[in-house]
């Protein structure tokens, strides 16, 4: 470890990459632990959080004894199983302070891509518990993650950045909600795997929704899909039996063609019996026919649609941004000088262990000069050395003590430092 | 002491309307001119005026025009008060407060007649009072379905920035047809006991003329409907467009009635 990385951030986001090369680095919930266990037991890094969504792939880290910034960057490019080399450059690593600020502005939504979203608390939260699961949390991250969470919500107690900011896949559940209410007893077929539509399909799921139907062009990815969701997969060529069963319908294929005409969807009005129908095409190139929206009863939205409506009261939102910048610069001074604070609080211990330990070991040094004594001055002996060590270390601890509460972390970290080379010395 | 307990309601009423179209086009605040708190108070004010009014004469208030618009008046004020239990109910409300507001100085400005000795039983009251919580039923249908139709012209032509004022389009059908429901019952109840007493009558009044032909032919228009609607699946925009074109219709007939006749059934 590099003695001036106690804590590093490394990823690649929306503002760094596309959805392509995001992809590749993207990691599925049930690796996470395994991946940081693996980090953990080769040395790269000692603890971390590793989190992964559709607009971000970031490791929050305290480097081990065989990790640095650049070698965690390396290995964040490898993720997908080779080194993908056209990714190191589009992954940024942020260290000490830089990486705490990183992580305050990310858990208060100042980096999303629709600022102020509420997703990113939940994502970072889960990320957190899968640390945990994997047993990669340590104190550091702790510390981290536990301010983070304040700091987000102070953010978003204290300005306006959360009013109206939704991401696309609550966008999508807001229209439906426009028009068929509450989503309990209401089912949707989600046609493709596409990120955008399982983001809208998790989402309505998430609000009640009772049957999603999934189709594919390939019938085991859309088992796998109906699986997840709990729901019930078909071929893609059934789509068009399904549509006068269905109140909702997202499409997000990379099919580059229209999936569903006008022609198409006219004939399942009939048997609606008025019942609205709400299509959303996530896809570019489109699925859906966009004058389907023509007809009685259908509502037809498309990714602009949603992203128009998930960027409302975007002005307000950026005028927001700015006093939550202000709060997170703040607040990441604090925290960065009370967790640099804490940590020393901890080596102190370590010190004093140290000192106990060498103390002891000459103490046995001279075991059987000592067991010639009698008990009492043996007795004194060891109440003397102890004295010793205690006096000798006290005025050092003192100042160590003194300048974390000031935050004077740098010449803390450097008596510390002088202490551990000591200590390996002598070791 | 009745116009004075109406026009108390009538400011309750246009008072925060007043507010709330000053906050839209000027920059003011309009915390106060919520509905939920002016509405109540105009409730109050009617209830008064019709408390006066029928202290001071020997007939139910409801059986004189000026009575009998005061009592839809407070009908539709409670019907809102009973809808804003759903959310975004307040452009309903603004849209109902007007049609009151309008009930409330039609009025006012109804010279004060009295009664015709046939107006006098209580089984009139009945029968008025049935037909004025269909008229005030499909008051509510009205303005639902105008948010209905306003609703749905937004997403259909994507202007989705203030969708989010309105209820979903479910729930603005879902409540027309309600309204609707009620209002017809009402209306059927209280009509088929105006026949009755038309036909027990030895004069027979109340058989034919504007009011008893416009009533039926509303009546027959809202049928046609919730008809459509339970065999038809003719629900949302088909719904909302038999709610307006039957209010109007209702709008109309009232208005003859009270300002060209003179009374429900001619002076």
């Amino acid at each position: 470890m590099a003695p001036d990385e106690r804590l590093v951030a490394v990823g690649i986001s929306h503002h760094t990459a596309n959805v392509e090369d995001r992809e590749r680095v993207a990691v599925a919930p049930e690796r996470v632990p395994v991946i940081l266990d693996q980090m953990c037991a080769e040395g790269f890094i000692s603890e971390g959080v590793l989190l992964s969504t559709c607009n971000r792939t970031e490791l929050y880290t305290v480097p081990g004894r065989n990790g640095s910034a650049d070698r965690l960057a390396r290995l964040l490019a490898e993720t997908g199983g080779v080194l993908d080399r056209s990714l190191v450059d589009k992954i940024y690593t942020k260290r000490d302070e830089a990486a705490l600020h990183h992580i305050f502005r990310v858990a208060s939504s100042l980096d999303s891509l629709v600022i102020g979203e509420p997703q990113i608390v939940g994502q970072l939260k889960s990320a957190f518990r899968l640390a945990q699961t994997g047993n990669a949390a340590g104190p550091m991250m702790h510390r981290v993650m536990d301010r983070a969470m304040s700091v987000s919500k102070r953010v978003r107690t204290e300005t306006d950045i959360s009013r109206e900011a939704v991401s696309v896949g609550r966008a999508g559940v807001e229209l439906v909600r426009q028009v068929v209410g509450d989503l309990k007893g209401r089912s949707a077929l989600l046609i493709g795997a596409g990120q955008h539509g399982k983001v809208v399909a998790r989402a309505l799921l998430d609000f009640g929704l009772d049957e999603l139907v999934v189709a594919n062009r390939t019938f085991e990815r859309a088992a796998d899909l109906a699986n997840l969701y709990n729901g019930s997969a078909i071929p893609l060529q059934e789509v068009d039996r399904y549509l006068h069963r269905v109140d909702i319908v997202v499409s997000s294929t990379g099919a580059g063609r229209l999936l569903l005409t006008r022609g198409d969807v006219s004939p399942a009005l009939t048997k609606r019996r008025g019942r609205p129908l709400v299509m959303i095409d996530l896809a570019v190139p489109r699925n859906i026919d966009p004058s389907v929206n023509d007809l009685r009863g259908v509502y037809r939205f498309d990714i602009d649609d949603l992203a128009q409506f998930a960027g409302r009261g975007k002005q307000s939102r950026l005028d927001a941004a700015e006093v939550a910048e202000r709060i997170v610069e703040q607040a990441t001074e604090r925290h960065w000088k009370q967790i640099m604070g804490e940590q020393v609080s901890q080596e102190l211990g370590r010190i004093v262990k140290g000192a106990e330990h060498i103390r002891l070991g000459e103490m046995a040094r001279i075991e059987a000069l000592l067991s010639t004594l009698p008990p009492e001055q043996s007795v004194a002996v060891d109440a003397m050395t102890r004295a010793i060590v205690k006096k000798l270390l006290h005025q050092p601890l003192h100042q160590l003590r003194a300048w974390a509460e000031d935050g004077n972390i740098e010449q803390a970290q450097a008596l510390f430092t002088a202490f551990g080379r000591e200590d390996e010395e002598d070791a | 002491m009745s116009t004075a307990a109406t026009i108390f309601a009538l400011s309750c009423l246009v008072l925060p309307i007043l507010g709330r179209w000053l906050a839209r086009f000027r920059d003011v605040r309009a915390d106060w001119a919520s509905l939920s708190i002016w509405a109540p108070l105009g409730m109050a004010g009617l209830l008064v005026s019709l408390l006066a009014m029928g202290s001071s004469s020997s007939v139910w208030p409801m059986v004189t025009v000026q009575g009998g618009l005061q009592t839809l008046a407070l009908l539709v004020c409670g019907g809102w008060i009973v809808l804003s239990r759903s959310e975004r109910m307040e452009a309903a409300g603004t849209i109902l407060m007007s049609i009151v507001g309008l009930l409330i100085v039609t009025s006012l400005l109804d010279p004060v007649r009295t009664a015709s000795a046939g107006s006098l039983g209580l089984f009139i009251s009945i029968h008025l009072g049935l037909i004025f919580v269909g008229l005030g039923s499909f008051a509510l249908s009205f303005a639902l379905s105008v948010l209905y139709l306003t609703q749905r012209n937004r997403l259909k032509s994507k202007r989705l920035q203030d969708i989010r004022d309105l209820p979903s389009l479910d729930t603005l059908d879902r409540l027309n047809a309600r309204t609707q429901g009620i209002g017809f019952v009402a209306l059927t109840v209280g009509v088929a006991m105006g026949f009755f007493m038309a036909l027990g009558s030895s004069s027979g009044r109340g058989l034919s003329g504007l009011t008893f032909w416009g009533t039926v032919s509303v009546w027959g228009w809202y049928a046609i409907g919730l008809q459509s609607r339970l065999m038809g699946g003719w629900s949302g925009r088909s719904a909302a467009v038999f709610g307006v074109v039957g209010f109007c219709a209702l709008g109309a007939i009232i208005g003859l009635a009270a300002v060209w006749q003179g009374g429900w059934h001619g002076a």
